[in-house]
């Protein structure tokens, strides 16, 4: 850093040490409390993956509560027949949803929806609305499994033809054995409602949906001429040998770019034409069935989710992570957990992984009888505070309360530590733990002072970390 | 340092969870930028009240910069957009008390965004350039001249 | 609720004495809830005056206190000895602050630093509307709780003007008709009948315009 002036970067290094020892000389030890934990979980949605991570928590011996908005279980993977691998899917999905049903310790509440979410980590409080009834139910760790949708389109005269259907629709007519693919085209275009100005993100499920489909045609009739009209194959990972598979059974793969779309028209039966990039001239494939391959949507109940649980979503409407990486399956806001469609577009198998893994998460709360809550929380002074109640607005964790003196006090295991209460106190009652305001002040005085001027005295602070 | 041998000076204020990191990968990378921002650390750029922003100028800084995460991704959901509003606040202040309401201003930067994150301190140094030393470092230099004998 | 809001950092500086030491004096109560005269706001502020100073060259030398209620001579003591350190006292307290720490200090000049506004409250995060206007003879209960007094623009007792249009008054379009909101509270409470009684003049010698008020309690003096 800084190679070039090395001077400037050892004056830049002695200044910072400088201001890190102005704030250590007002650091106080942190501690933290504890609480007792409700060891009962809660998972939100009544799907593949809702219900794996409800398997794996009850198979742990912890009592789970599964919360299904439709009278049904299963989700989205009752609209799939098979997989990429040509399994037949439904009698795995059938399998899980009895062995979910049968175990003892999953309590089922199908037709309720969530109204509420009150309370913190370990002590959650979740209000149901089920058969025109409230109901409420406890537990300590929530996972968020709510799934999408697949997402709707109107392009490529969607709904004006008979002729333009879905993957989803092709499937289920394959398997049902209602649809002949003798001597004829099927055109396949990919990317239809993904990766354009409404939904920015690539659905990931559809190119090897698509070849799962292309393949079985083939299968059915070698003779059928498969045509996919695709922007960039994304078969990732082993996957990739399906899409082999399909190109040596003679399935046609045709690149188009995202600014010549493919047409469909039908003045003269359907005819799909396109401009590849690959080719000198446009193609005309005339054909009697178009397959859109439309990607999924975010559910549109997430937004609702979120602001009860106080979790983020992101512009396209699917739930984000604390990290990509070091928090994969879990909220910033503590005791709640992530996984599936919910999450992000992705394949059954990937979503059963997420679905282990936030419950092996969820289980690290819900194994403890007691739990410490971190101790750089917010506190606030209560002789300085004026009941002014900006703090409970501001807080986006709902943490600040107001107690029986009638004065703010902050509840340590909803307080993430964010500070926003500290800098918003017009009392200045707030200070967040290990980020006092006295520490950011002596820094910026620290860093300006110079050489001649007196130092502050290092004040010892009037209040410790200790709760 | 003493104000006599320095040139300027930048406040970066830095979330942990975004462009504290970004400026450590922009180390890890080698990037190069102005050697004379000062970085402070905080866990949400929501913790950072109005006071700080008026401090550093009070104190000589010649611009500051707040940088959170980007709009939407927040790890406290909306503490960029509270300090968002809280910097537009100090600007209007300092505007009013005489200073360039540019030599503040909030910037988003994911935590893998060392480019984006040089780039606006360097813009902001270009700035700072631009408009001369703040105005209370040249009186205060203007006041030891004339008690210098 | 008292609401007031800041002066302008101009507007101040027109105000101070060059080369001056200026104490910086806030309110814990009322301003303090509305966000403008609190011991953040006083920080904020003598942080701003400072800046102003040096970047102008006005030399001034400003310290900061905040005591629990100006409008008390208890809670005033506490700041005798900041004030009598200075040479003016910028009060960040509502008018009546600012007059009482005034009348306690017969030679030093006090001055308001913010706009004392309304009797009103929070709406929402970041919006105070104003709801009473101290007419002195309170008529809320012929209104369904709604004061035509301050939120009619036309303080009419009698029905509405006729000229409010999609409920918004026809001289504030940013605020409702208030006498849209009176008929619907009256109907919602199921007093609609009050309409109906013609309101007589009102005595506005209650009011501030019958001079400025006192009020005496015997029960509580000696
Ligand atoms: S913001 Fe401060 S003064 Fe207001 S209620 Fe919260 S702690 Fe008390
Ligand atoms: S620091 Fe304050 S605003 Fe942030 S979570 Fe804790 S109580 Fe809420
Ligand atoms: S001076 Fe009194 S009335 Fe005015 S703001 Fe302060 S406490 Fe309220
Ligand atoms: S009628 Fe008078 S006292 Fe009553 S709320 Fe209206 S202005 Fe205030
Ligand atoms: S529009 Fe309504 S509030 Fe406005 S002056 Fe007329 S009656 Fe009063």
């Amino acid at each position: 850093m800084h190679s070039a002036e090395p001077e400037k970067a050892t004056e830049k290094a002695t200044e910072l040490m400088k201001m890190s020892v102005a704030r250590a000389r007002l650091l106080s030890p942190l501690t933290g409390t504890s609480f007792a934990v409700d060891q009962t979980g809660l998972v939100i949605g009544g799907g593949v993956s809702g219900m794996t991570a409800a398997l794996a928590l009850a198979g742990q011996g912890f009592k789970v509560h599964l919360v299904e908005k439709s009278d049904r279980l299963g989700g989205r993977a009752l609209d799939l027949r098979y997989t990429l691998e040509h399994e037949d899917i439904s009698p795995f999905v059938a399998g899980i949803v009895k062995e979910a049903e049968e175990h003892p310790n999953i309590i089922f509440h199908l037709g309720a929806d969530v109204t509420n979410v009150a309370g913190f980590i370990g002590q959650f409080k979740v209000s149901l609305f089920q058969d025109g009834t409230d109901s409420e139910v406890s537990c300590g760790a929530i996972i968020v499994a709510t799934g999408a949708a697949p997402a709707a389109t109107g392009e490529y005269l969607r709904g004006k033809d008979q002729g333009v259907i879905t993957q989803l629709e092709l499937e289920q007519r394959l398997q049902k054995g209602d649809f002949a693919p003798g001597r004829r085209n099927v055109v396949m275009i990919q990317c239809v409602g993904s990766r354009n100005e409404e939904r920015p993100y690539c659905s990931r499920i559809c190119c090897s949906m698509s070849v799962k489909n292309a393949l079985k045609i083939k299968k059915l009739d070698p003779s059928a001429g498969v045509y996919v009209l695709y922007r960039d194959i994304r078969t990732y990972g082993f996957r990739e040998k399906y899409y082999k598979q399909a190109r040596e059974a003679g399935v046609i793969f045709i690149r188009y770019e995202p600014d010549a779309p493919p047409l469909v028209s039908q003045d003269n039966g359907l005819v799909v034409s396109v401009k590849s990039p690959d080719f000198p001239e446009p193609v005309e494939i005339e054909t009697d069935c178009v397959v859109l391959s439309t990607g999924v949507d975010a559910a549109g109940d997430n937004r609702r989710v979120a602001d009860m649980l106080k979790v983020p979503i992101n512009a396209d409407g699917f739930f984000v992570e604390a990290h990509l990486k070091l928090r994969p399956v879990e909220f910033a806001t503590e005791g709640i957990f992530l996984c599936g469609l919910a999450h992000s577009p992705k394949h059954m198998d990937e979503n059963i992984s997420q679905a282990r893994a936030a419950a092996s998460r969820a289980s690290t709360v819900l194994s403890k009888a007691y739990l410490e809550v971190g101790a750089q929380v917010s506190q606030v002074d209560q002789s300085k505070c004026i009941s002014c109640m900006t703090c409970t607005k501001v807080c986006p964790y709902g943490a600040p309360t107001v107690n029986a003196d009638h004065k703010a006090e902050i509840i340590a295991a909803k307080c993430m530590g964010c500070g926003i209460c500290a800098a918003e106190c017009p009392a200045c009652a707030i200070q967040l733990n290990h980020f006092e305001s006295r520490q950011f002040k002596d820094m910026l005085d620290e860093l300006f002072r110079s050489g001649k001027e007196e130092r502050r005295p290092a004040v010892v602070p009037e209040k410790s970390g200790v709760l | 340092m003493s104000s006599s041998d320095k040139e300027t000076t930048i406040v970066a204020f830095c979330c942990i969870y975004c462009a504290y990191a970004a400026a450590d990968l922009a180390g890890s990378m080698r990037l190069q930028y102005p050697s004379n921002v000062r970085i402070i650390r905080t866990p949400c750029t929501g913790r950072l009240e109005v006071e700080y922003f008026l401090r550093a100028f009070e104190n000589g800084a010649d611009g500051v910069l707040v940088a959170g995460c980007e709009e939407g991704s927040c790890h406290f959901k909306e503490g960029n957009l509270i300090a968002k509003r809280r910097v537009n606040y100090a600007r209007k202040l300092l505007a009013e008390s005489g200073l360039e309401a540019e030599r503040l201003k909030m910037v988003n930067v994911s935590a893998a965004g060392a480019r984006l994150f040089t780039g606006h301190v360097r813009e902001m140094a270009e700035t700072v350039q631009r408009l001369g030393p703040s105005p209370l470092n040249r009186a205060k230099t203007r006041v030891q001249q004339e008690i210098k004998p | 609720m008292i609401v007031a809001e800041r002066k302008s950092i101009p507007e101040l500086l027109d105000m101070l004495p060059n080369d001056s030491k200026i104490l910086v004096l806030g309110c814990g109560t009322c301003v303090t809830v509305c966000l403008a005269g609190g011991e953040r706001e006083v920080s904020i502020i003598s942080s701003a005056l400072r800046i102003a100073s040096k970047a102008r060259g006005l030399g001034y030398e400003v310290s900061e206190l905040t005591i629990e209620r100006q409008c008390d001579n208890v809670f005033i003591e506490q700041a005798i000895e900041a004030i009598e350190k200075v040479d003016v006292v910028l009060s960040l307290g509502c008018g009546a602050g600012v007059q009482a720490i005034a009348e306690r200090f017969l030679k030093k000049p006090v001055y308001a630093g913010l706009n004392t506004k309304f009797l009103g409250i929070l709406e929402e995060r970041g919006v105070w509307t104003e709801k009473c206007s101290q007419c002195g003879s309170c008529v809320l209960h012929e209104y369904g709780g709604i004061c035509p007094v301050t939120r009619c623009a036309k303080h009419l007792l009698n029905g509405p003007c006729g000229g409010s249009r999609e409920d918004r008054c026809e001289v504030r379009p940013d605020r409702p008709c208030a006498w849209q909101l009176i008929y619907h509270r009256l109907k919602n409470i199921g007093q609609l009948e009050r309409l109906e009684k013609i309101e007589p003049p009102k005595q506005w010698s209650a009011s501030l315009s019958g001079g400025p008020r006192v009020i005496i309690r015997e029960d509580h003096r000696i």
